[in-house]
């Protein structure tokens, strides 16, 4: 077709939406927890795993992974941890600032492919904040999926995030939670340790469990080698990837992985997908 | 795509002396770019290179670029190559996506700058740049079309002009010498007078501003004559694998020690990525006015080739080593695009080899990679 018959919407896909910061909290020294909602529309829907992007004007825009249950319609929720130019610029922001938002964007989890499965959610440190997003959904429907294991690691006792919610998962909702830190401090009493030491112990039934598996760089490669010691099957892994991106549409090319757009075909990926491409994990 | 052959509406001749006429016509309803000569001194000619043989090749092509042209007179329509690709009439080097103005520091108003341009020619387009553009509308139409993007090209014309290769040139040998896709009207040098073939309407609207002269037997010979002057035959000889090879030939020797060597002779200065007409990698930053009261969303040509590409804020840089940027480049352009496209997304125009200040270039890169591949 020639170029002059396209049709397309004459609007750029770079314009945000404009939205407001419903609530702020600060978890961590370094994790500030947001609600956010938009100005002109009533309903987001988003699936769990997915991201937007987040817009400081003045500042920039980074790509925020959505943290809440994808039945919340009135807003959504957002975990930034303090780490760059626009987060920081955020970090300052409280109730009632504006924000910008686009999205939401990517592939995230296929709650339908989940259904009937075991879920054994893995996050390091800020990776708990997108699973947080389908745990909230798979604790929700519960009749739905089979035993939900959440394993989480932390540097510290006072990195954890999320723990009133973590409490209430374990004690109300009948998931079992085994928390870990890589060190302790005096009133810390529960293990102590690299996540990867809750994996041996555990008793799965591992033709019918998804490992979903969030966390930093670095520790992608040594929980897949502990599942893998327990004859994990690999097409049961799924895990979400992080990368620059600068438009979350496909087009910067800041995100690629070989010829994988993360923003386009992931951030939520099946191991087995991935796995041969030099760019994603080392 | 790209073995759609564009239906001929009219041939004609058109005599040279009758372009000042034909840009007079035009002027008023149209901006017109086309290639001129642009330096008369030598710091045009980019950076200092450690191979004289380059320098004498930048020196000889002197710095030709697309610009605005208010009359034919100062074209220099016979020339190889231009310093940058016709990309930046379509995405400009630095673009202000969005306005935003602030109260307070907070967000008061939002306004989509969507580009209003002019119907634009661009007169005397080489087959290289005409691919190059192609694959870039391949681009930015996939999956999310980009109204940036669009509403500059769908007000673009395309006068092409058969070329004079040098041995940097090697369109031929990756498919990309084509006269019949992409262009609205193509001219062939016959001396005197061009040869006209018209394309489309547009085309034929914007040419017929002045009388065109019936083509004859000789006209078309001349033509003929022309075009064969113009393959890119000293440097598309050099390239030595099948192109259609490329996708397999880069899976087998992804590991091989020669993208070392190429890695350890580039300085990640980005310019290859900035003279590609296929390279459209971006960055978007937020530039404020010095009243900290509004400012603009800005996107800029980014470089791949650069450390901090693929560097997130945590400080994990998913491509850190030179050997993997360039490989990354030239993948872009042999393998990850061309499997999706049918053709490579490198068009042969040679200019990353010609400015490359390490000499890095595709036709050698190409070559290592037949050969070593040959060897295993």
């Amino acid at each position: 077709m020639a170029i002059t018959e396209m049709q397309y919407e004459k609007k750029s896909l770079y314009l945000p939406m404009k939205a407001r910061i419903k609530k702020a909290v600060q978890m961590t020294e370094l994790e500030k927890f947001f609600e956010i909602e938009l100005e002109d529309r009533e309903q987001f829907n988003y699936d769990p795993g997915q991201f937007v992007m987040v817009s400081v004007f003045g500042y920039g825009e980074a790509p925020i992974s959505i943290s809440s249950n994808p039945t919340k319609k009135d807003g959504f929720e957002l975990c930034v941890r303090k780490v760059g130019k626009v987060t920081e610029a955020l970090h300052r922001l409280k109730e009632g600032d504006p924000v910008g938002i686009r999205g939401p964007y990517g592939k995230g989890f296929n709650v339908k492919e989940l259904r009937g499965k075991d879920l054994l959610f893995i996050g390091g440190g800020i990776g708990l904040v997108p699973l947080r997003s389908l745990i909230k959904y798979s604790i929700e429907n519960k009749k739905d999926f089979g035993r939900i294991i959440i394993l989480y690691g932390a540097k510290s006792p006072k990195e954890l995030l999320f723990t009133d919610e973590l409490k209430e998962w374990e004690a109300e909702s009948g998931v079992d939670l085994k928390v870990t830190v890589d060190r302790g401090d005096e009133s810390w009493k529960g293990n102590v340790g690299v996540i990867t030491t809750l994996i041996p112990p555990l008793d799965l039934d591992i033709e019918n469990t998804m490992a979903l598996i969030v966390g930093p760089p670095v520790m992608y490669k040594f929980v897949l080698l502990s599942l893998f010691a327990k004859k994990f099957p690999e097409e049961n892994i799924i895990l979400s990837l992080e990368r620059k991106m600068k438009c979350g549409v496909g087009k910067c090319g800041h995100c690629q992985m070989n010829h994988i757009y993360v923003c386009q075909d992931g951030p939520v990926f099946y191991y087995k997908d991935i796995k041969d491409l030099p760019e994603s994990l080392h | 795509m790209g073995e759609t052959k564009q239906k001929v509406i009219k041939e004609a001749i058109l005599p040279k002396k009758l372009l000042p006429e034909l840009f007079e016509k035009l002027l008023p309803d149209y901006d017109i770019y086309g290639p001129v000569q642009k330096a008369k001194n030598d710091a045009y000619d980019i950076a200092p290179s450690v191979d004289k043989k380059a320098m004498d090749v930048r020196k000889k092509l002197r710095g030709n670029e697309f610009e605005k042209v208010e009359t034919a007179d100062i074209l220099n329509l016979e020339y190889t190559s231009t310093v940058t690709p016709i990309k930046k009439f379509f995405i400009p080097p630095k673009e202000d996506i969005v306005k935003f103005e602030l109260e307070n520091l907070k967000l008061k108003s939002l306004e989509d700058l969507q580009p209003d341009v002019k119907p634009f020619i661009l007169f005397g387009v080489h087959a290289c740049d005409m691919q190059g553009l192609l694959r870039l509308d391949y681009s930015f139409i996939k999956g999310n079309p980009e109204s940036n993007y669009l509403s500059r090209r769908e007000k673009s014309i395309i006068v092409g002009i058969n070329c004079i290769p040098d041995e940097y040139c090697f369109c031929e040998a990756v498919g990309a010498q084509i006269y019949d896709e992409g262009f609205d009207v193509f001219l062939t040098n016959i001396g005197q007078s061009f040869h006209v073939t018209v394309y489309t309407e547009k085309g034929l609207e914007i040419i017929s501003k002045v009388e065109l002269y019936d083509v004859d037997d000789t006209s078309i010979k001349e033509k003929e004559k022309a075009l064969e002057r113009s393959r890119s035959l000293e440097g598309s000889e050099k390239f030595k694998p099948d192109y259609h090879n490329m996708p397999l030939l880069s899976k087998s020797g992804d590991d091989l020690p020669f993208w070392d060597r190429i890695g350890e002779r580039c300085f990640s200065c980005g310019t290859c990525n900035l003279v590609c007409p296929t390279c459209y990698c971006f960055d978007v930053n937020d530039v404020m006015n010095i009243n900290i009261k509004d400012g603009t969303r800005r996107r800029f040509w980014d470089s791949c080739q650069l450390e901090s590409f693929a560097v997130v804020a945590g400080g994990e840089n998913f491509r850190a080593s030179r050997t993997n940027r360039n490989k990354h480049r030239f993948y872009r352009k042999f393998r990850y695009l061309m499997e999706e496209y049918g053709k490579p997304f490198c068009v042969g125009c040679g200019r990353c080899g010609r400015q490359c200040v390490a000499d890095i270039n595709m036709i050698e890169t190409s070559n290592l990679l037949y050969e070593n591949v040959e060897k295993i």
